[in-house]
């Protein structure tokens, strides 16, 4: 989100076609190298982007900024989107409307919400600092879309090391927003 | 059922199966597993919402591509030009109907996978119904398995990996001595043999995957393996 507002000010809203463009600049750069990453043609590409922001334009009702900064629920969208076309399946995911969906909804801490945008500023400075190795298998996974299988074969090396890779370059990266969460993010 | 507040999951996935489902590249069967264990777990869901946040981190670092301002801008406008003509068109999805056997016990993630609408419990062994579900990974079998309270499974292995998520009463394992119950993850590695009970004060309802065929280590286990043919 750099040089752009905070998440809080984000908040998408139809019937603002204005609003709807501005949104669309500042992330079709950003999904093109993503789907491009994952070895989408760059025609497909533009039409998985559309589907995205067409997507977080029409829910934009359901986004909610207390709880994920707006550049988080676009990558969810950009995500399952992707294994959508990809596998022509309807990714699963837990639905709070379930009868069966237990636990809270997990509202966050008060001003959890307004570091969003922190939190994600904080992730990025801590992926520049994680070992190479540790950094190429996370975006290999998250980008480049291969299974921790996959990854081993490529770099010549076991499965386990490659779990271990990613688990703990994702610990690393909760390790710095838990840090800054104070009490509230024991959670985490 | 047993859906007075319920006790929050203890057994949950690996990390790394969180971590495949959040990068979406999990097998199909995986990421139902995973999803359906997050309807019960609020501990996972936070962990899932972490692991979004690395990804969106990961995609606003990896930042822009050759950002073609030309393509961006008629791009901006045919997607706008679209909107109206999507937004009531997106909402309809949800619907499709639960057995109502099922509902309360059976997580939504499920839904599209029962075979039939009507999923009704099919007679698989004495003491054991199932109902078949349909999963696109060829190398899985993946069905809902209701174990009658007090059903004890004789000594087995397996030559594949076996995931079990509990959705209703509960069943304990030999091998890691643990009771597991609902939103739980039991998870049997290949060539771990053990046998499984259930509590003698209700039925289980499991959520099954099995990678493999099992293989019995008694002669009561062969019956039942050949009868039930996994």
């Amino acid at each position: 989100m750099e040089g752009e507002p905070a998440a809080k000010d984000e908040q998408p809203g139809p019937g603002d076609r204005a609003g709807f463009e501005t949104l669309f600049r500042s992330y079709a750069p950003r999904l093109r190298g993503y789907f491009l990453r994952r070895g989408e043609s760059s025609a497909h590409a533009e039409e998985l982007i559309q589907e995205v922001m067409l997507t977080v334009w029409s829910k934009a009702k359901l986004y909610d900024a207390t709880r994920a900064a707006l550049s988080t629920w676009v990558f969810t969208i950009a995500r399952n989107k992707h294994i959508d076309a990809r596998r022509r399946m309807t990714r699963p995911e837990p639905d709070p409307d379930d009868p069966c969906f237990s636990g809270g909804s997990e509202p966050p801490a008060p001003d959890e919400s307004a570091r969003a945008g922190e939190r994600s500023e904080r992730l990025r400075a801590a992926l520049g600092q994680l070992g190479e190795e540790q950094r190429t298998t996370l975006e290999q996974l998250y980008f480049e879309g291969r299974t921790m299988q996959e990854i081993a074969h490529r770099d010549g090396v076991a499965l386990g090391t490659v779990k271990s890779r990613a688990r703990r370059g994702v610990l690393a990266l909760r390790a710095v927003l838990v840090e800054h969460a104070g009490e509230d993010g024991d959670e985490l | 059922m047993s859906s007075e507040i319920a006790p929050a999951p203890s057994h949950h996935p690996a990390p790394e199966d969180l971590l495949e489902y959040a990068t979406g590249t999990g097998a199909e069967w995986l990421s139902l597993l995973v999803a359906c264990h997050l309807t019960f777990c609020e501990r996972c869901r936070r962990e899932v919402a972490m692991l979004d946040e690395v990804g969106a981190a990961l995609m606003d670092a990896a930042g822009n591509d050759d950002a073609d301002d030309a393509w961006v801008g008629a791009a901006a406008d045919d997607a706008a030009a679209r909107i109206s003509e999507r937004t009531t068109a997106d909402d309809a999805g949800a619907a499709g109907g639960m057995p109502a056997q099922l509902a309360g016990t059976v997580p939504r993630p499920l839904r599209p996978y029962l075979s039939e609408p009507g999923g009704r419990w099919r007679f698989l062994a004495p003491g054991i119904q199932h109902v078949p579900l349909q999963t696109p990974d060829d190398d899985v079998q993946l069905r809902l398995i209701k174990f009658r309270a007090g059903f004890v499974i004789p000594p087995h292995g397996h030559e594949g990996l076996e995931w079990l998520l509990i959705l209703d009463g509960d069943i304990g394992d030999s091998h890691t001595g643990t009771r597991y119950g609902r939103g739980d993850v039991c998870c049997s590695d290949v060539d771990k043999e053990h046998s499984q009970d259930v509590s003698p004060s209700e039925p289980c309802i499991a959520l099954v995957a099995n990678l493999g065929p099992l293989i019995p280590k008694t002669m009561l286990g062969r019956v039942l393996a050949k009868i039930v043919k996994i």
